[in-house]
């Protein structure tokens, strides 16, 4: 990018400050709007439930991440998971160009030693099985699986009973990649390629819920894309897309428009042409929207209303809540924590302490802002318009592993929390699942959520759901570039406070262990059992109460068509507590 | 006569279509079948008894033209006098076409056209067209043309009798009166980021006929200097050079990019700077950006390889394709594109690059012929069906296990090199590739015959046999030229203009061009319908903007960039930063492509990005209009008056330049209004005029609201500073440039003369909303507006506005500051054109 651009500055607080001076002093006389902050104050305990959404794109191998048990027995599941995996767990001697070109060491090991060094064990319904867990169904007792061990936070939270793992899920129904993402952004998977313009199951639920769906990201994907009309009033259409309540939030705390500084008295000086242009264009605006301009223009003006109306109060009500320093040191070096060399091999007190995407950390930063300004209102011209976000979208990508699926740099040995090493597909489950934990490592690194959840309080703890998931999985046995080709059916989260954890669906299906002796050009993969209607319903149900019917109207009784398929019928009727 | 035969048949033509239902209706058998005769009737009716009367021949010079004839001419006439010209009637409307001279004294004269009896007006000028429906021409039709104006004449040429239903290469195309500047504009808006040419040249493809504009306008040639043309006075001109040996020529991106990085080349670049755009630079990216900004190369060439190697094609740097790599192909695809190749074959040269095999991995893959597996992994194989040609394999059941496998073994021994860090090209062998036929997609020709076969020695072969195949499957034919078009032109696509689309791509044949496609989409109805919708890229934004912005080379090299502190030129790099965007060639989808139009306009963070760059840091473009050592050591100055409108007495005009810098960056008035024409006319208008011994002569321009709130406040009390010496009338009769021209020019409207706070009449002024209506129909406004409008702008007074100011004299000096601060006011016009909604879209 051009560096020579460094005089540019970021949006000034002063002007912040004196702009919102300037909106309580000079707007008025039935002029522009009046906007009246509510932004004083530390931040709020949620008022509403909120749904947070991280989707994988890419079609995450989460058998890498959550694996059965070795098993020496040739008939079992365990062996023959072990022995068409060993080239993505980078187990056996790379012999070939891959890594002569990649300068990542192979460490030859066993499958067996794999599994018992690199994996938490549990066994439903006995080895550090919890008792409230859900084995729903009783499809898995005494299945012996294992959570990979630098997912502390997952480990953790599972055995507190907040993780459901659904398994065999299936979001998109084919192997295409950006068919099956929107599949899941809208969560239908009967739509085509041509459905682009139609709603998104986070937007519809915002709106269902009265509230707005938040993009933590610079653009939002489909997931957040709005309804037109309310889901419980006559003129609803899902398949139509009304974005004129989603707000792109990369950085809550940069997020506004420039506004002119009036009250300095200097209106001539040169250096207020800034305040000029500002003053311009935001008349200008406030004067286009009373007029009639063509449809391709319109968003253009729902942005400008949106950014005015809640920047300077967002960033008003940030000035007084601290980053928490675990979120902090997602993305930079803090308080001496993860001290070692740098990117340049010189040592530093700090390094960040996510492994591969800085813009995750930037987003879980915003997940927790707006859910410390959920309460936020401002008044325009008399009327309250709420912040009220009720879904956010988090998106982490480069799930697409059909290489190098794992990467064991040799550094690793002396230095395992250095943040600037491949490890193929362990960098963003460590991102995202990682995290102290009892059961582990307690002096473990916090990662994404593990940070996020660490910085939330108890009540809002109470009043948040994740959900993580990718648009498809991958298939059961590595390829010969050692990593995994796509597949259909996968592993889906459902995690909090308020969820019934534990198992959904059958992990490790009997049935598959034939798949692995097809003939070698072959693509078996996890045979799809569940459609992930039924359990985001289920979700859009705790959020916004009766909701998940009218959102997934597949899983609605006496619904007409072709229901979706689900492994167990009820599975998911107590999924919440 | 021929018409008449037409006629007949027509009307022969419908009996016999409807004979069955003048039997059946003579049977009495139906109600609807009365119908139908009635209709038949009707139609008889109104083709022989209800055309309207015949009209009797004109007087004055006349002359028959025929369906699709044109006649050069010139025909003169002149004042007083009139000429005709004749058609029969035709079968389909048509659209009479001519161009006129004016000669004389009278550049503007009054000319009056009636065309069959209804009187209109004609211009000098290229293109006056009058469309005549089929229903509203007689059996013999008359355009006159005369002249009213006294003692004056024009020519008239290029006469020309049209259908209005025109067609090329599978689409409906404009017809000549609908092509037109807008029209060009549009297409260069959309398909070469806004393209370099002038105004004088866009005026001239808008008067070709569109289809020779559109092979002018878009082609693949390495250099399009009509598209982008380098000025006269512009000394880095390296760009123009062509160079004997294609392979060594500029126009190419690795030799682009190897060029602006050395010292050798005459750029205005500090030489210990250019690394960063090279091959091995940091800025790679940026380097690209130049390649789109700088003239004398191909936009419309780097548009399409944008496109490429950033949507359809898509590379990513972030999954290890080097930078030698992407340039590498990149030129391949281009080159292919250049020599006219079918679309195929260029996918084909894309498939089998090292970027791709490194992108996907298939460098890697190797068939085992002991254990009869495909050591590899199935990523490509899936792809090149899918986002090379479209294909999904939705309706082939075993596309997942056959197809995919299949091509998988394709694509097997095909390393990129072995021991080098970043080989340029892939190295086709066959000791571990599947040398037997493989088998791909049912053969949609002959479904009995199973498969395809795919043959080839090696993986080159079999990809060159396999791209033919795959162009032509259905699904291919159906969803290709969508997602071409969908991407590049249009977001709003009815599945009517899917459909017109495939017909069109489909009536090419297999050897079709990109080339061919984009060149007839581009005059086509489909893109210039009111239908036609394109939320812009974060990058396609920035591009554009900087096209319209820079004028000189040395703008496009630096780019926004500083020298001794002065600024040069717009950022693109930046701007895409700010978004989060991706770079170029690491698009944020990866193989899905960069961010989509979706993504950029559904963004308020990008929406607020834009805005809060050109009002908090308006200064980004404001102040770029000149430096003291920029070029080569000399001063550079924005050359505005080079490009501004010029009325015949030389000056600059305040309303004229609102008006073209608006047709600049948005292309079209649809939304020109009072409201725009009032935000432009202060910022270019008023400046402080009081003081030349001030730097700030001429500057410090006012926004709208406070030049309301000063004459607002002038007139709340015009004697409120009660000295006579200084003061403007205290009749409160003064205008605003009266006002600027009084040492009182910065008194007005300011909180010092109340005790630090602004009065409420200020306030309000201030904060007012004023409307397109409110202005229109406000008579004080409209006066005001009125004045700023014929204000000229002083942009050529004096010296340079950075030349040494030590050898100048006061008086120089202060024209110097004169012409610098006018400088920044159009600057600063054009920046607040950048903060309207019209730079995020091209559309109704």
């Amino acid at each position: 990018m051009n560096n020579n651009d460094q005089s540019r500055n970021n949006l000034s607080r002063r002007r912040f400050i004196q702009g919102a001076l300037a909106s309580g002093l000079l707007y008025g006389s039935g002029s522009l709007p009046i906007f009246r902050p509510n932004a004083y104050g530390m931040a709020s305990p949620l008022q509403n439930r909120i749904l947070i959404d991280l989707f994988l794109d890419g079609g995450p191998d989460f058998r890498h991440l959550v694996a059965p048990a070795f098993n020496s027995n040739s008939d079992s599941f365990g062996a023959n998971y072990w022995a068409n995996r060993g080239r993505s767990h980078n187990l056996g001697a790379l012999t070939d160009v891959n890594n002569a070109n990649s300068g990542v060491a192979s460490l030859q090991r066993s499958e067996q030693s794999r599994w018992e060094d690199d994996f938490y064990p549990i066994t439903v319904g006995g080895t550090n099985w919890a008792n409230n867990l859900v084995d729903a169904g009783n499809l898995n007792t005494g299945v012996t699986f294992g959570i990979w061990k630098e997912a502390g936070w997952l480990i953790s939270q599972f055995r507190q009973g907040n993780v459901a793992m659904i398994f065999n899920a299936v979001g998109g129904t084919n192997r295409a990649h950006d068919l099956s993402q929107l599949m899941a952004y809208q969560g239908d998977v009967n739509i085509s390629l041509r459905d682009t313009n139609r709603s998104g199951w986070g937007g519809r639920l915002a709106r269902a819920a009265g509230g707005r769906a938040i993009a933590c990201t610079s653009s939002p994907t489909p997931f957040s894309f709005g309804p037109v009309g309310q889901p419980f009033a006559p003129g609803y259409n899902p398949n139509r897309v009304d974005n004129s309540q989603l707000l792109a939030v990369e950085d809550a705390r940069e997020f506004g428009l420039f506004e002119a500084n009036q009250e300095d008295g200097y209106p001539f000086d040169n250096g207020d042409y800034d305040d000029k242009m500002a003053r311009a264009a935001r008349n200008y605006y406030a004067a286009i929207r009373q007029e009639s301009i063509g449809a391709s223009y319109q968003k253009f003006l729902t942005h400008e209303f949106n950014v005015r109306s809640f920047g300077e109060a967002i960033r008003q009500r940030l000035d007084e809540v601290p980053v928490p320093t675990p979120i902090d040191a997602l993305m930079r070096g803090v308080d001496s924590i993860n001290p070692g060399p740098d990117r340049r091999g010189n040592p530093v007190a700090a390094r960040q302490t996510l492994y591969r995407n800085y813009s995750f950390g930037r987003q879980i930063n915003n997940a927790y802002d707006l859910i410390a300004l959920n309460d936020l209102a401002t008044e325009i011209s008399g009327s309250t318009i709420a912040l009220n976000p009720r879904v956010l979208s988090l998106v982490y990508g480069g799930w697409d592993s059909h290489g190098e699926q794992r990467r064991v740099h040799p550094n690793l040995v002396t230095d395992p929390n250095n943040p600037f090493l491949s490890r193929g597909i362990e960098n963003g489950l460590r991102d995202i699942f990682g995290g102290p934990s009892a059961e582990v490592d307690s002096n473990q690194l916090h990662s994404g959520y593990s940070a996020l959840w660490d910085s939330l309080s108890g009540l809002n703890r109470q009043n948040v759901v994740f959900t993580i998931y990718g648009e498809f999985g991958r298939q059961i046995r590595d390829n010969g570039g050692f990593g995994t080709d796509h597949g259909r059916g996968n592993l889906m989260f459902v995690i909090g406070e308020n969820v019934r954890g534990g198992i959904y669906g059958d992990m490790f299906p009997d049935s598959e262990i034939e798949k692995y002796a097809e003939p070698p050009n072959r693509t078996p993969d996890i045979t799809p059992q569940t459609e992930f209607d039924h359990f985001f319903a289920k979700v859009c149900d705790w959020v916004s109460p009766n909701s998940g019917d009218i959102l997934f109207p597949r899983t609605a009784p006496g619904f007409a068509g072709e229901a979706p398929i689900i492994e167990l019928d009820g599975m998911f009727d107590n999924l919440f507590t | 006569m021929r018409v008449r035969s037409n006629l007949l048949v027509l009307i022969a033509s419908t009996l016999l279509s409807l004979a069955p239902t003048i039997s059946s209706a003579q049977a009495g058998s139906s109600r609807l079948d009365s119908e139908k005769m009635t209709a038949v009737m009707s139609v008889i009716s109104m083709l022989l008894f209800e055309r309207s009367p015949p009209i009797p021949t004109p007087t004055g010079d006349g002359f028959q033209i025929d369906n699709g004839e044109v006649i050069d001419g010139p025909i003169q006439i002149a004042s007083g006098e009139q000429a005709f010209a004749q058609f029969d009637l035709q079968d389909t409307g048509i659209e009479f076409c001519f161009d006129v001279t004016a000669s004389g004294n009278n550049p503007n004269p009054s000319i009056r056209v009636t065309v069959n009896e209804t009187v209109l007006s004609a211009i000098p000028g290229a293109d006056n067209c009058y469309r005549i429906s089929e229903p509203q021409q007689r059996l013999t039709n008359f355009i006159i043309v005369s002249v009213l104006s006294p003692n004056t004449s024009i020519e008239i040429s290029r006469i020309e009798l049209q259908s209005t239903e025109q067609r090329f290469r599978g689409f409906d195309r404009l017809t000549r009166g609908e092509w037109n500047e807008r029209a060009v504009r549009k297409v260069l808006k959309i398909f070469a980021f806004g393209g370099h040419a002038f105004d004088a040249q866009i005026q001239a493809w808008a008067d070709m006929d569109a289809q020779d504009a559109i092979a002018e306008m878009l082609n693949f040639e390495k250099h399009n200097f009509k598209l982008s043309p380098i000025r006269a006075n512009d000394i880095y001109r390296d760009t123009e050079q062509v160079a004997a040996n294609e392979d060594d020529d500029i126009g190419l991106f690795t030799n682009f990019s190897n060029h602006i990085a050395s010292a050798s080349a005459n750029i205005p670049l500090d030489v210990n700077d250019r690394d960063q755009f090279g091959l091995d630079g940091f800025n790679f990216d940026d380097g690209f950006n130049r390649m789109v900004t700088v003239r004398g190369l191909n936009p419309f060439r780097q548009r399409i390889g944008f496109w490429e190697t950033n949507y359809h094609l898509a590379v990513n740097r972030d999954v290890d394709v080097s930078r030698g790599q992407i340039a590498t192909y990149y030129d391949v695809i281009m080159q292919a594109h250049e020599d006219n190749l079918p679309y195929y074959q260029v996918m084909a040269e894309a498939a089998k690059s090292a970027a791709v095999a490194v992108q996907y991995g298939h460098r890697f893959n190797e068939w085992n012929e002991g254990t009869g597996e495909c050591e590899c992994n199935d990523d490509f194989a899936r792809e090149i069906s899918q986002l090379f040609f479209g294909i999904f394999g939705v309706d082939d059941p075993d596309h997942e296990e056959i197809t995919i496998p299949e091509t998988a073994k394709m694509l097997t021994d095909m390393p990129v090199g072995r021991g080098n860090t970043s080989p340029l090209v892939v190295t086709f062998e066959t000791d571990d590739h599947h040398t037997g036929d493989v088998f791909v997609y049912p053969n949609y020709n002959t479904p009995s015959a199973g498969r395809f076969a795919i043959s080839g020695a090696n993986a080159a072969e079999k990809i060159d046999a396999f791209a033919p195949i795959a162009m032509q499957h259905p699904e291919s034919l159906s969803n290709l030229p969508v997602m071409v078009i969908s991407v590049l032109a249009d977001d709003n696509l009815a599945e009517s203009d899917r459909n017109e689309l495939r017909r069109a791509w489909a009536s090419l044949g297999v050897n079709r061009k990109l080339l061919d496609f984009i060149q007839a989409y581009a005059i086509s109805d489909l893109f210039h319908s009111s239908r036609q919708r394109k939320f812009f890229t974060t990058h396609e934004r920035a591009l554009y903007l900087a096209n319209k912005h820079n004028f000189d080379n040395l703008e496009a090299y630096y780019g926004g960039g500083r020298d001794n502190g002065d600024r040069m030129g717009i950022s693109v790099g930046s701007v895409i930063e700010d978004d989060s965007a991706g770079e170029f060639f690491r698009p944020t989808n990866n193989v899905f492509g960069g961010q989509t139009s979706a993504e950029a306009s559904d963004s308020s963070l990008i929406f607020g990005n834009n805005y809060n760059r050109y009002t908090d840091d308006e200064s980004l473009i404001r102040a770029s209009t000149d430096c003291s050592e920029c070029q080569s050591g000399q001063p550079w100055e924005k050359d505005w008056a080079g490009v501004l409108p010029r009325r015949n007495d030389g000056n600059f005009y305040v309303a004229d330049v609102a008006e073209w810098l608006w047709n600049h960056v948005v292309g079209n008035f649809d939304n020109y209004s009072e409201l725009e024409r009032a935000h432009l006319y202060t910022f270019l208008a008023t400046g402080r005029m009081d003081n030349p011994n001030d730097s700030s002569y001429g500057g410090r321009a006012l926004d709208f609201n406070l030049m309301m709130c000063v004459l607002i406040d002038y007139r709340n009390d015009p004697d409120q500073f009660n000295n006579p010496t200084l003061d403007p009338p205290s009749d409160g009769s003064a205008t605003i440039l009266d006002i600027l021209s009084t040492r009182r020019w910065d008194d007005y409207c300011r909180d010092f003369n109340n005790g630090g706070v602004f009065e409420p009449h200020e306030v309000a002024a201030l904060n007012r909303v004023y409307t397109s209506a409110d202005i229109a129909n406000d008579p004080d406004i409209q006066a005001t507006l009125q004045l700023l409008g014929e204000v000229t702008l002083p942009i050529e007074v004096g010296s340079l506005a950075d030349e040494d100011p030590d050898d100048l004299t006061i008086e120089q000096r202060n024209l110097r500051w004169l012409r610098r601060n006018t400088l920044e006011r159009i600057s600063a016009a054009l920046g607040f054109i950048y903060t309207t909604p019209f730079v995020f879209a091209e559309g109704k």
